[in-house]
């Protein structure tokens, strides 16, 4: 009886920190599924096989999560971490129990108050462990891409660390436990604990500085390309100011001879164009110069460019300087680039294809809009939000609602879509602190 | 009375803006006057100071002042929330854009030489008449809240539900054509209206845009199709404004 409950109890830990790492993305029910049907296999399988039926459950709950999560990385890591955690922490308390509490490992094996307090504490450590864990993942925010990079080297180590671990534990069960056994086993599983440590924060730095490194190279493309759309507007200035002295030229001399006829020839077939060309494209990305922050200019000059390549017609507007907007500058660049990724992408498929972008600025904050031209027949709005979906077939729908999703772990964000007749606007409202 | 203030710095181009305005006053002897017609921004700012009133202005956006047309906007919409203001612009500087969002501008003249001012002068006057005489006896009732500066203003009709979002205090509101977000609290939202109902700790959902109500699987099917979400703490009462 004892046995079944220090067994369920040790499954219980097992299924209940997984959902602790993963930040509860599992419903309740489904977390209590899990629980009960590892402790009914645990419980089953520790009878027959012992110490190896955590092998079993382990298999089960990588599954699960596959099931639920379909990320074939994050279902093997997890789990596995987990177990890393349960045999750590319970070899932890094994030495309090030695150590401080004076109890020995048989103690453990017959006192039922004993095996409860180890079964418990055992419990405690690896929520804890979780929950640390679970506040690396929130703080690492290219998770992602640091799971595509190292997640399979990362598996394979945390494989081979538990088979290490439960080697060593089958030869400690084959000389019976002792005491002396229980302790070597303990700080041999503590450094080998601390060795995979090392090598994931030495991980998650390199990969940290990699992405880092890579944003700037992005920005400093973008600002490259601002920068030779702004030369051929001072080339553009320049050579109009050359034509416009030979302009007044000859409008001079229509005007001493009284010739108006052919003043207003001259006039409709040589000056009126050249306004019209004032309104062409390089000379859209004008307002931008109000914009003070760097790598926005950058993504924004970017994403208009490739718009006017598609013959979109495009307005900036910039009225006031704006210094300064209070959201972390990747966050920033990343909503406004989905941003204009959509309304570039809507647009091209409409008979007057439009995308207006206007950065504005209010006593509470900054206001970002982006307007473009829609399809009358888009669908009804909330479907835009969902993971997945797109007007351009599957996979490829992830700009909304990972849109959202960072706007909702920003504070002092707020998004607005709106859709009128023929156009859609969005809006991001960045508020000052 | 709808009063009606220009600023417009050129001298030629405000005494024609008046003269349109006048005329088409006089002509179809509509309830509206001319109170200010200035270069000077501050004129219009100090009448407004001292007059708690609804005008419809006409803004130069490129005034010689230290603060634009725009800023000048802006400063209006202090005094003055109901009213119409419509800019005159060129071409170059038109931000259209910035004028809705900024100052909730109604509409812009472009005054280059091929636009017909003396017509959409017309258009804006009968549009801010319209308007007025609406609002005085306006029916529909409209949901309006404020997001930092911005002000979100919708149809009761339109709202489907409120849901809270992950971060604190933030409210998404979703309407037909409308997802918006804004900082509040349900509690609040719940009083303003009686076809509000709290039907999910952190949902509030308008009863006239239910279509369908699954009792098993605990969803509100809304009118356009989205799903609302229904605790079963709160599914008793949702049975009872169905059977009515």
């Amino acid at each position: 009886m004892l046995l079944l409950v220090a067994c369920m109890i040790q499954m219980v830990t097992f299924s209940l920190s997984i959902p602790i790492m993963l930040k509860n993305q599992f419903s309740p029910k489904y977390v209590a599924f899990l629980a009960i049907v590892s402790s009914i296999l645990g419980y089953f399988f520790f009878l027959v096989m012992g110490s190896a039926a955590s092998f079993i459950v382990l298999l089960f709950l990588m599954l699960s999560v596959y099931y639920q999560l379909r990320k074939f990385i994050l279902s093997i890591l997890i789990p596995t971490i987990t177990l890393i955690f349960m045999v750590i922490s319970d070899y932890i308390c094994g030495v309090i129990n030695i150590r401080i509490i004076g109890g020995s490992n048989a103690s453990i094996q017959n006192n039922g108050f004993h095996m409860l307090l180890s079964v418990t504490g055992t419990m405690v450590l690896t929520f804890l462990m979780s929950a640390i864990v679970r506040g690396l993942f929130t703080k690492l925010n290219s998770l992602d891409i640091f799971l595509k990079k190292y997640g399979l080297y990362l598996s394979i180590l945390s494989i081979f660390t538990v088979v290490i671990f439960y080697i060593n534990i089958w030869i400690g069960q084959r000389q019976g436990f002792s005491d002396e056994n229980i302790q070597a086993n303990a700080i041999l599983f503590i450094f080998y604990f601390i060795l995979l440590i090392g090598v994931f924060v030495a991980l998650t730095r390199t990969v940290m500085k990699e992405s880092a490194l890579q944003n700037r190279q992005e920005q400093y493309e973008q600002l490259k390309d601002y920068t030779e759309n702004l030369e051929q507007l001072y080339t553009d200035m320049q050579k109009f100011r050359h034509d416009y002295i030979n302009i007044l030229l000859s409008m001079s001399e229509f005007i001493r001879k009284k010739d108006m006829e052919q003043l207003q020839i001259y006039f409709e077939k040589k000056i009126m164009p050249i306004s019209q060309g004032m309104q062409s494209n390089t000379y859209k990305l004008g307002p931008l110069h109000n914009l003070k922050v760097q790598e926005l200019k950058g993504v924004i000059s970017a994403k208009m460019i490739k718009a006017q390549e598609l013959d979109i017609d495009t307005v900036i507007e910039v009225v006031e300087p704006i210094e300064r907007i209070n959201l972390d500058s990747v966050q920033l660049c990343r909503c406004v680039g989905i941003l204009l990724d959509n309304a570039i992408e809507e647009a091209i498929h409409c008979d007057e294809p439009i995308v207006n972008l206007a950065l504005i600025r209010n006593e509470r904050g900054i206001l970002i809009v982006v307007m473009n031209s829609c399809r009358e027949e888009t669908p009804e709005l909330y479907k835009l939000f969902e993971k997945g979906f797109s007007t351009k077939g599957n996979n490829r729908g992830l700009g909304l609602s990972n849109l959202k999703e960072i706007v909702s772990q920003c504070k002092g964000v707020a998004l607005d879509t709106e859709r009128k007749e023929k156009t859609f606007i969005q809006i991001l409202e960045v508020l000052e602190p | 009375m709808l009063e009606i203030f220009i600023c417009e710095d050129d001298e030629e181009q405000r005494k024609r803006l008046t003269k349109y305005v006048t005329d088409y006053i006089m002509i179809e002897n509509l309830d509206m006057k001319v109170v200010i017609s200035t270069a000077h921004s501050n004129d219009i700012i100090e009448y407004l100071q001292q007059n708690n009133t609804t005008g419809l202005y006409f803004l130069d956006v490129d005034i010689q002042e230290e603060k634009s047309g725009i800023a000048l906007g802006a400063e209006i919409r202090q005094y003055d929330t109901q009213g119409a203001i419509v800019f005159v612009t060129t071409h170059s500087e038109l931000t259209y854009l910035t004028f809705t969002y900024k100052v909730e501008a109604m509409d812009y003249i472009i005054k280059d030489n091929f636009t017909d001012i003396q017509k959409r002068v017309i258009e804006c006057i009968n549009t801010a008449n319209q308007r007025y005489v609406q609002n005085k006896q306006s029916s529909r009732k409209i949901f309006q809240t404020k997001s930092g500066d911005k002000v979100i203003s919708i149809e009761y009709n339109d709202i489907l539900f409120f849901e809270t979002s992950p971060q604190l205090h933030k409210v998404i509101l979703h309407a037909k054509n409308r997802q918006v977000e804004f900082y509040g609290k349900l509690k609040t939202l719940l009083e303003l209206d009686s076809r509000f109902y709290r039907c999910h700790n952190s949902y509030v959902v308008n009863k006239d845009n239910i279509s369908e109500i699954d009792f098993v699987t605990r969803e509100i099917q809304m009118v356009n199709g989205q799903i609302c979400y229904a605790s079963s703490r709160f599914l008793k009462g949702l049975k009872d404004i169905v059977q009515k």
